[in-house]
């Protein structure tokens, strides 16, 4: 498990450099990708949800500290999915497309729902249409679109590094 | 006890949850108490760590990029300096073409300015070919029956401003004619010393020596020549006009039996450079 939490914190630690780095040059219609939200996903719904709500909130943690989000705001959300997406560990099947995109439309509408209640619940100061307006359209359209191509790099990626006896996550 | 006893269930589950509900009450408070020092400071020194990395892969993608663009620059500045390459290239033959144009443009126009100067009618001709055996043979002209070659008329050209014999007309075909040079040991030109008028009959050593024999000079002259002067043609019923320069003075001598001198001329003109030459047609 500390393996399985160590292998998911390290690529997604990289993915968060590349998230707030290269990636923030890649945006349609000024929405970006969000790939490390949906490798997120995938990982927690592969590695179960013990594991994925400590990574969530590392990750999350990591996130509010180079974004201007208040501190613990990225870190329930992400701690949060970890758990909910987590509980499909098992019960759902990744084929090369579909289950991916659906996915990744999960989160994206996760995303935006959790951020919206945490806004109301912390009075944030946020306004309903930072969370509901076109920008989320474009988003789940970009998302929709990014996962299984996300989904596609991430399995290619796995199955070149992971250890054949023991797997990627130990 | 097995794995999934009810206990064990229980605690599992109850574990994980404790976990979240840590987890989710952990970040409700970051969110509370988001600004004050104790949270905010935590938070700088995150930052600070994280922005390092960050800093690292924006740079390292940045020289990637610039790395690309280079490479992209490369690949335009090359090609672009081909095609300059290639342009400069055609420039510099188009740069040696003029030269050259401007040079034959030069020559030509002294050649015309002879050609109005001259006091005969005269045909501008070109040498279209030379007698390969002999270098300062018999020259083929451009100019024939057709544009008024005769035989035997006078031969003439301009080097450098200065005009000089040729030669004469041997042969005449419609469109071309032969140019017998009086380097030819068969020619014989009536010639005079331009200063002191003495008379004599030039011709060529028949060898490809540049330089003609002047004889029949007689001897008591031989006081009055001296090297440098000039030789003219006489006119003295002669195919060639009088007063036109044939060379100069390089020697004189005799022998002692002998009534007349031997003087050596150098022709005033160079046969090896002989472009274009013009046949003078004298009033019959």
């Amino acid at each position: 498990m500390i393996r399985t939490g160590l292998w998911a914190s390290v690529v997604l630690g990289i993915l968060l450099l590349l998230q707030t780095t290269v990636l923030s040059y890649f945006s349609i219609a000024g929405v970006k990708p969000g790939v490390l939200l949906i490798v997120f996903v995938i990982l927690a719904s592969q590695n179960g949800g013990l594991v994925s709500q400590i990574v969530g909130f590392i990750l999350g943690l990591a996130l509010d500290m180079v974004t201007t989000a208040p501190l613990g705001y990225n870190a329930f959300q992400y701690a949060l999915a970890g758990y909910l997406f987590g509980l499909g560990k098992g019960k759902v099947y990744y084929d090369p497309f579909v289950v991916p995109a659906l996915v990744g439309l999960l989160a994206t509408i996760y995303s935006a729902v959790a951020g919206f209640a945490l806004s109301e619940v912390f009075q944030l100061g946020f306004k309903v249409d930072s969370f509901f307006q076109v920008g989320l359209v474009v988003q789940l359209v970009v998302n929709l679109v990014a996962s299984p191509i996300v989904y596609l790099v991430f399995n290619f990626l796995k199955q070149r590094f992971q250890d054949p006896r023991r797997g990627f996550d130990g | 006890m097995s794995k999934s006893s009810p206990f064990r269930q229980l605690l599992f589950r109850f574990h994980r949850g404790a976990i979240l509900v840590g987890l989710l009450v952990s970040s409700s408070l970051l969110v509370l108490f988001n600004g004050t020092p104790g949270v905010s400071k935590p938070q700088e020194i995150g930052l600070a760590v994280l922005s390092f990395f960050q800093g690292a892969v924006s740079q390292t993608f940045h020289w990637f990029g610039q790395s690309a663009e280079s490479m992209a620059s490369f690949a335009d500045l090359k090609s672009n300096f081909d095609a300059v390459n290639l342009r400069l290239k055609k420039y510099e033959g188009n740069e040696r073409e003029l030269v050259l144009l401007r040079t034959e443009n030069t020559r030509l126009k002294k050649q015309l300015d002879f050609h109005s100067s001259l006091s005969y009618f005269n045909v501008a001709a070109e040498i279209i070919g030379k007698d390969p055996t002999r270098v300062y043979s018999s020259m083929v002209i451009n100019k024939g029956y057709l544009d008024g070659i005769r035989l035997d008329q006078a031969v003439v050209a301009n080097q450098n401003g200065v005009p000089g014999l040729v030669g004469k007309i041997t042969k005449v075909s419609l469109n071309s004619a032969v140019v017998q040079p009086v380097l030819d040991a068969n020619l014989f030109v009536s010639a005079r010393m331009e200063n002191s008028r003495n008379e004599g009959l030039v011709s060529g050593k028949g060898s490809n020596e540049d330089v003609l024999l002047m004889s029949f000079v007689k001897k008591r002259a031989a006081t009055e020549i001296a090297q440098g002067d000039l030789v003219v043609t006489s006119g003295l019923e002669s195919l060639y006009p009088a007063e036109i320069l044939i060379g100069r003075v390089r020697g004189v001598s005799s022998k002692e039996y002998e009534t007349s001198l031997n003087i050596e001329v150098e022709p005033i003109v160079d046969f090896s450079k002989l472009e274009y030459l013009y046949v003078l047609r004298l009033p019959s």
